[in-house]
């Protein structure tokens, strides 16, 4: 039995989901909430949609077929809670998404949970720009190094149709970088 | 010297002939450009996003995960207003149908018999004079007979001559020839 099988067990099972979960947690922190921080931007809304995916994942671990790998579920729930709550966000304050997160980057130069330089900058407003799809492929194919494949798992999308998402993408970042970049 | 040189190649080209056996993914030589633009792009890009977190911030994450996780309420399956509405809305229209009918049944009057016998002349006046407009003068001849009119009672036995002379010219020829056939 795999390790992920393994814990996947413990997970299921009464007297060791405690434990289980802490483990889950400790292997999948990082790499979720960098996931997840790159599409809501901030850093305390990163730390509640975060809060919010660990515990939809082991409430719903027993229903898991295990027809993915579980880091691919986990990546689906996380991707769909941050969606969610930029949407809840938007509609609350009856604006589109695209403006909620047009504001959120504005407001990067004076967040204390960002220290990028101008290019940086320059980077995160490119990417805000993009469709939403775009940004979503962008980000876990050129920060978090993500195959295809398993993008495609992930956001239930051809792989043909990531790599043109992709390329788009790079193509619109490029020019949007070579248009506003001062030095 | 030359010679075994070229013997041994004319055996490797009839043993392996000239490919050297490599493939590549389907489509590669289509896609390679583009790989080779996002390739020349993103070597442009800052690697890191230049977000930051608290210090120590992942360090206490697991319990604060697991605090908040024995805290939640359960996960109950909350349903927006609209589906609800859509939820009960047969019940709703089952109910109100059967309103409607107990309503008609026992409010509205009995719907009463109607007989020619009992229309009262005055209510046929009415209808008569107020749809005078749709009414085919012959099939108000077909409907009565010659007993039915007394000739005191007729219209034109008190109609004098100017007012003949003056619906003569009102008419046109053609309606006047059809109605003197």
């Amino acid at each position: 039995m795999t390790d992920e099988a393994i814990l996947i067990k413990e997970l299921s099972n009464e007297k060791t989901k405690e434990k289980a979960f802490r483990e889950l947690i400790t292997l999948y922190k990082e790499p979720l909430y960098w996931h997840i921080r790159k599409i809501v931007i901030s850093h305390d809304d990163a730390d509640d949609v975060l809060q919010n995916t660990f515990i939809k994942i082991f409430k719903n671990i027993t229903k898991f077929k295990q027809k993915s790998k579980l880091y691919s579920w986990m990546y689906r729930i996380a991707t769909n809670e941050s969606i969610t709550f930029m949407n809840k966000r938007a509609k609350e304050r009856t604006v589109d998404v695209f403006e909620i997160k047009t504001q959120l980057i504005s407001d990067l130069e004076s967040d204390q949970w960002f220290s990028g330089d101008e290019i940086q900058f320059i980077l995160q407003k490119a990417i805000a720009a993009l469709p939403n799809k775009q940004q979503l492929v962008f980000n876990m194919k050129y920060f978090d190094a993500l195959k295809y494949t398993e993008i495609s798992k992930i956001l239930n999308t051809s792989v043909g149709g990531l790599k043109a998402s992709y390329f788009h993408a790079v193509k619109k970042i490029e020019i949007y970088i070579k248009n506003n970049k001062h030095n | 010297m030359k010679v075994a040189a070229k013997n041994s190649e004319n055996y490797i080209k009839k043993m392996f002939g000239k490919k050297p056996g490599f493939k590549v993914p389907k489509g590669y030589f289509k896609e390679v450009d583009k790989l080779f633009f996002i390739k020349r792009s993103t070597s442009n890009f800052p690697k890191k996003t230049g977000f930051t977190t608290p210090e120590n911030y992942f360090d206490s994450l697991e319990s604060s995960i697991l605090e908040n996780y024995k805290t939640t309420k359960p996960f109950k399956k909350t349903r927006s207003l609209s589906a609800k509405i859509i939820r009960f809305s047969p019940f709703a229209v089952a109910a109100s149908v059967l309103l409607f009918i107990g309503i008609n049944y026992f409010s509205f009057p009995t719907r009463l018999n109607y007989n020619i016998e009992n229309i009262a002349i005055t209510e046929v006046e009415k209808w008569v004079q107020e749809n005078i407009n749709i009414i085919n003068s012959n099939d108000l001849s077909l409907a009565f007979e010659t007993s039915d009119f007394k000739e005191s009672e007729l219209i034109f036995s008190s109609v004098n001559n100017n007012e003949i002379e003056e619906y003569l010219q009102t008419m046109e020829t053609l309606s006047f020839t059809n109605e003197i056939k």
